[in-house]
């Protein structure tokens, strides 16, 4: 006789996904504890409505971006006029403990105001969904700066779960300004491959001709300013990308092999371009 | 791999605590002897081998993956972190671990003092001092005595830029100003 076939739990399934991708389960996990903890704080009543998600857990999710994140970041806007929302601790704390939230989180520290203008949860433990450790995320929150494009409401897809959700996150183009910014004043070998991926992959040939003027508008909102005023920002990004390649691909974890960095480095080039004559104000 | 006394440190370690928000790359692993690295899918596990500093380092027992193994304290991987020569994480990275941890285990911040102090390195002192401080920590006047026991500069991170931080003797790529800004984000 033979053995009864086990029935696929949806942990066999996640396991079974991790294998196909080659990636430890746990970070599977870990992106499928993301897109949840998205879904509980836009679900809360008094802040869901004014949360723009960015950063690197929503070029996972949204750009099909194969570098993981740990963290959730987001910003607070509400309205066509992007006024500025002050998100309380407290509210966050209440998403992060409903009943449907005890499902997915075992612990969150308090939120806590980083500085003027920002929260964050530096630690939320999660369940696993795929019967390993729990596992850590984090979260923040600003409300520090104004959007420059209206956001989009964008549908993201749990991948173990298969639930989807419904969030607002910054537009791609501004993400990616963002992220020029970043890899100008920290030379990061991640924030390149961000970049690489976003020129490569995400942003149409318009898109980027319309970069400039946001990278300017993004480097002037920067507080406290990295850049020396008056910096070639060309200049600046050769540099940063000589800095960068020393490390590449050093701490760049991805579903596959991660691209050359001649490959990176194109993509970089024609962003040099793209920063023809603007100077750092 | 740990076996039998070795442990997970580095980025990794502080990513099983929560005190590190970006997915480690290389796995760092301290073991009593000399092996190569080994490529486990996306990820490289780098050994270290250091009987001394098994010898003295804190660690616990914590799940990894499916296992049972030693993973360094909190205090002990952000230790690790600043001496090793090519310090993985960024100033800001560093002082962001350290402020949550002050959140959640204070008295491990008041160790990472202590074991700076132990080892006696001035430069050593200097990282962890700096860090501490920007981390919203009160370190020590043994530790300041330390840092300042002589007239060198360490640098902190990587360096393309020189900006120098004359009161713990420093050498960061971005203001510190900058750093706390990036470290709060």
């Amino acid at each position: 006789m033979s053995p009864r076939p086990r029935p696929v739990t949806q942990r066999i399934a996640a396991r079974s996904l991790a294998d196909e991708l080659q990636i430890p389960a746990e970070h599977l996990d870990r992106a499928a504890a993301l897109t949840q903890i998205a879904s509980l704080l836009v679900s809360h009543p008094q802040m869901g409505d004014a949360l723009i998600f960015k950063g690197g857990a929503i070029m996972t999710t949204v750009d099909g971006s194969p570098r993981f994140s740990r963290d959730l970041d987001s910003v607070s806007i509400i309205g066509e006029a992007h006024a500025n929302k002050m998100i309380k601790a407290a509210w966050i704390d209440e998403a992060l403990s409903t009943p449907a939230a005890r499902r997915i989180v075992r612990y969150s520290t308090p939120a806590q105001s980083t500085r003027t203008k920002s929260l964050s949860v530096p630690i939320i433990t999660c369940h696993s969904l795929t019967g390993g450790p729990p596992i850590n995320i984090s979260l923040s929150v600003t409300w520090r700066e104004k959007l420059c494009l209206p956001p989009v409401a964008v549908t993201v897809t749990n991948e173990v779960t298969g639930a989807t959700y419904e969030i607002r996150v910054m537009q791609a183009i501004e993400r990616c300004a963002e992220k020029v910014r970043a890899f100008l004043e920290r030379r990061l070998p991640r924030d390149a491959y961000d970049l690489y991926y976003y020129l490569q992959a995400v942003l149409t040939p318009s898109d980027v001709a319309r970069l400039q003027p946001l990278i300017a508008t993004k480097l002037e909102a920067s507080d406290p300013r990295v850049l020396v005023t008056g910096l070639d920002l060309e200049q600046e990004c050769q540099a940063a990308c000589e800095t960068a390649a020393l490390d590449y691909p050093s701490n760049v974890v991805l579903r596959g092999a991660a691209p050359t960095w001649p490959e990176v480095q194109v993509e970089l080039d024609r962003l040099a371009r793209v920063l023809r004559g603007l100077v750092a104000p | 791999m740990l076996a039998p006394d070795g442990y997970l440190t580095g980025r990794a370690a502080l990513g099983l605590y929560g005190l590190d928000d970006q997915v480690a790359s290389e796995i760092d692993v301290v073991s009593n002897d000399h092996r190569r690295s080994v490529r486990y899918r996306q990820q490289t596990i780098c050994f270290v081998a250091s009987p001394a500093r098994i010898a003295r380092a804190r660690s616990r027992k914590r799940q990894i993956g499916s296992t049972i193994g030693r993973v360094a304290s909190p205090a002990q991987a952000l230790f690790d972190c600043l001496e090793d020569a090519g310090q993985p994480l960024m100033p800001s990275e560093v002082i962001r671990a350290m402020r949550t941890l002050g959140g959640v285990e204070p008295g491990q911040l008041g160790r990472l003092d202590a074991m700076a102090i132990k080892r006696g390195s001035p430069s050593l002192a200097r990282r962890v001092g700096y860090c501490l401080e920007g981390a919203g920590a009160e370190p020590s006047n043994r530790l300041r005595h330390l840092a300042r026991s002589n007239n060198d500069y360490t640098s902190l991170g990587r360096i393309w830029s020189r900006v120098l931080d004359s009161s713990w003797r420093v050498i960061t790529s971005t203001s510190k100003e900058a750093i706390l800004a990036e470290s709060a984000v």
